[in-house]
């Protein structure tokens, strides 16, 4: 052999590597892939020891691929794709023209009574639940999963409390009848806004979309709290303080990702997702060492298959997974 | 240790056998225990050899010969038999070429460090595995990785590919063909990752 003479197999890399990769993307990716293709593939593999490793080079490599799916199913593309993002930025730019609220609005309400609670219409969803509910004044309202809410909408009267659970409202915009919702001490009023509410366990999470709404605590005894929100604004209450915080649009579009039956995670600890996804389930999953729950993790896993994320904690993370009925054990 | 079922080490059995193994065994010992060591491999390959371009050459033919050897015998340490089979096949090219550059002297101890080095952690591999596909796919040339976030993450079929991207058939094969390979060499290839096709 001489210098610079091919390698002893007498093939160059790069072009096997390009045979293998039409292979494989033309199984893969086109449809009419027949028994033939197949036998044709098949010798060509056995033809050379060069061939078959790149083939397998690159086969493994779309392995790993087909992770991305399980991850984001539905059609989901990435959170950060611009196409979403360019999507968030219109609706924001269309709210800010919508609404003036002023703040000495907020003190009128603030000495509001407190609605009767027994009034109204009872909607609520179960574990794993998501229902939309079409209000006659236009209005939406999205339950997520184990929500809990009651409504009266009727002429002259909008207000809903929400008892337990998160929810999404798309309120359509009524001058004269501003939009009232209570949760847990805490009463939320806009005037043509989408926002979403967030109970648990007596802490409140209100998620300004579009528009303009206020806060206010209006239990009794309690040192009182208010605030106007702006879009982007999260505001969190509990019974005794009330802070607010901006976050960035792709964050928040991510947050009410559930709305597509989807939750998306970014960087997130094991123990977090894994929190997370027992909100929607009867089975839940635990994890039961420290250190796997510290384990970060990026993933968009569908509300009605908390499977789809043991499966990966399996063959991702390669952890243990133990089903035990009402309970799925994660660990090492 | 997370992923040691995965390692397997069932496979030290079986290389003691003389019998001839088969091909779909040594496929996935392949795609186990060698393609992890890519990066171990090719940074060896690029220390030891001035010609950077025909690595990817060099590389495939390691493969060739480790695969070939597995047919007789897995061998026990599947890193050090990677690397001297590299060695081998670098001496032999040093042979024929007739020029024994003095760098070659020194393959010897390289192959010694490049042993010690910790093998490819797999923990890591595992636990970043989504990360290491996002990041593969943000490396991708902006049409290319289109095209692969269509095939995979939208799970569209080529020829609703080629509609969406408003290309043709064989443009959408030509991107997703570039983008499998780049892909490849980002998710095995070094860990600084300057992705070649």
């Amino acid at each position: 052999m001489t210098d610079g003479a091919p390698l002893a197999s007498g093939r160059d890399a790069a072009s096997i590597e390009e045979c293998a990769a039409d292979w494989l993307q033309r199984r893969r990716y086109w449809q009419g892939w027949s028994e033939e293709d197949q036998k044709a593939l098949d010798a060509w593999i056995a033809e050379s020891i060069d061939h078959a490793v790149a083939f397998w080079r690159l086969e493994s490599t779309l392995d790993r691929a087909e992770r991305l799916s399980t991850l984001r199913p539905h059609g989901m593309r990435r959170p950060v794709d611009t196409a979403s993002r360019a999507h968030f930025g219109k609706t924001f730019r269309i709210t800010a023209a919508l609404v003036t609220v002023t703040i000495a609005a907020l003190s009128a309400y603030a000495v509001w009574p407190v609605v009767q609670k027994s009034k109204g219409q009872i909607y609520a969803t179960g574990l794993g639940g998501r229902t939309t509910i079409q209000l006659t004044d236009g209005s939406s309202i999205e339950l997520n999963t184990n929500t809990r809410i009651r409504a009266d909408v009727s002429a002259g009267r909008r207000y809903v409390s929400v008892e337990k659970g998160e929810a999404y409202f798309d309120i359509v915009h009524d001058a004269k009848h501003p939009f009232t919702v209570d949760v847990d001490g805490h009463r939320i009023t806009d005037l043509g806004t989408k926002f979403s509410i967030r109970e648990e366990a007596g802490r409140v999470e209100v998620t300004l979309l579009q528009g303009r709404a206020s806060i206010v605590s209006v239990r009794p005894n309690t040192q009182h709290h208010a605030a106007v929100l702006t879009p982007g604004d999260v505001a969190i209450a509990t019974a005794d303080t009330l802070s607010i915080e901006q976050r960035p649009k792709p964050t928040l579009a991510k947050e009410l990702s559930w709305r597509r039956g989807l939750l998306v995670f970014d960087g997130a600890r094991l123990k977090d997702v894994a929190a997370e996804l027992n909100r929607y389930s009867r089975e839940k999953i635990i994890v039961s060492d420290e250190q796997v729950g510290k384990l970060t993790i990026d993933a968009s896993v569908p509300t009605d298959d908390i499977h789809a994320f043991t499966r990966v904690a399996r063959d991702v993370f390669g952890l243990r997974v133990q089903d035990k009925g009402n309970e799925i054990l994660i660990s090492r | 240790m997370v992923g040691t079922q995965e390692n397997g080490r069932e496979y030290t059995g079986l290389g003691r056998q003389d019998d001839a193994v088969n091909a779909r065994d040594i496929a996935s010992w392949f795609v186990r225990e060698i393609l992890p060591l890519e990066p171990v491999l090719t940074q060896y390959l690029h220390r030891n050899w001035r010609n950077a371009g025909e690595v990817i050459d060099l590389r495939q033919e390691v493969y060739a010969r480790v695969c070939l050897s597995a047919q007789k015998q897995f061998p026990d340490d599947p890193q050090r038999f990677v690397l001297i089979t590299a060695r081998n096949l670098l001496i032999d090219r040093l042979r024929s070429s007739q020029v024994i550059p003095i760098e070659a002297m020194a393959d010897v101890d390289a192959l010694d460090i490049a042993a010690d080095l910790p093998g490819p952690d797999r923990i890591a591999i595992a636990r970043d595995e989504l990360r290491r596909l996002q990041v593969a796919l943000d490396r991708l040339p902006s049409r290319c990785r289109e095209a692969m976030v269509f095939a995979h993450i939208d799970g569209l079929a080529g020829h609703e590919i080629a509609q969406r991207m408003n290309i043709s058939p064989s443009m959408v094969s030509a991107h997703l063909n570039n983008g499998l390979r780049l892909l490849a060499n980002i998710m095995y290839g070094e860990d600084d990752g300057k992705a070649k096709p």
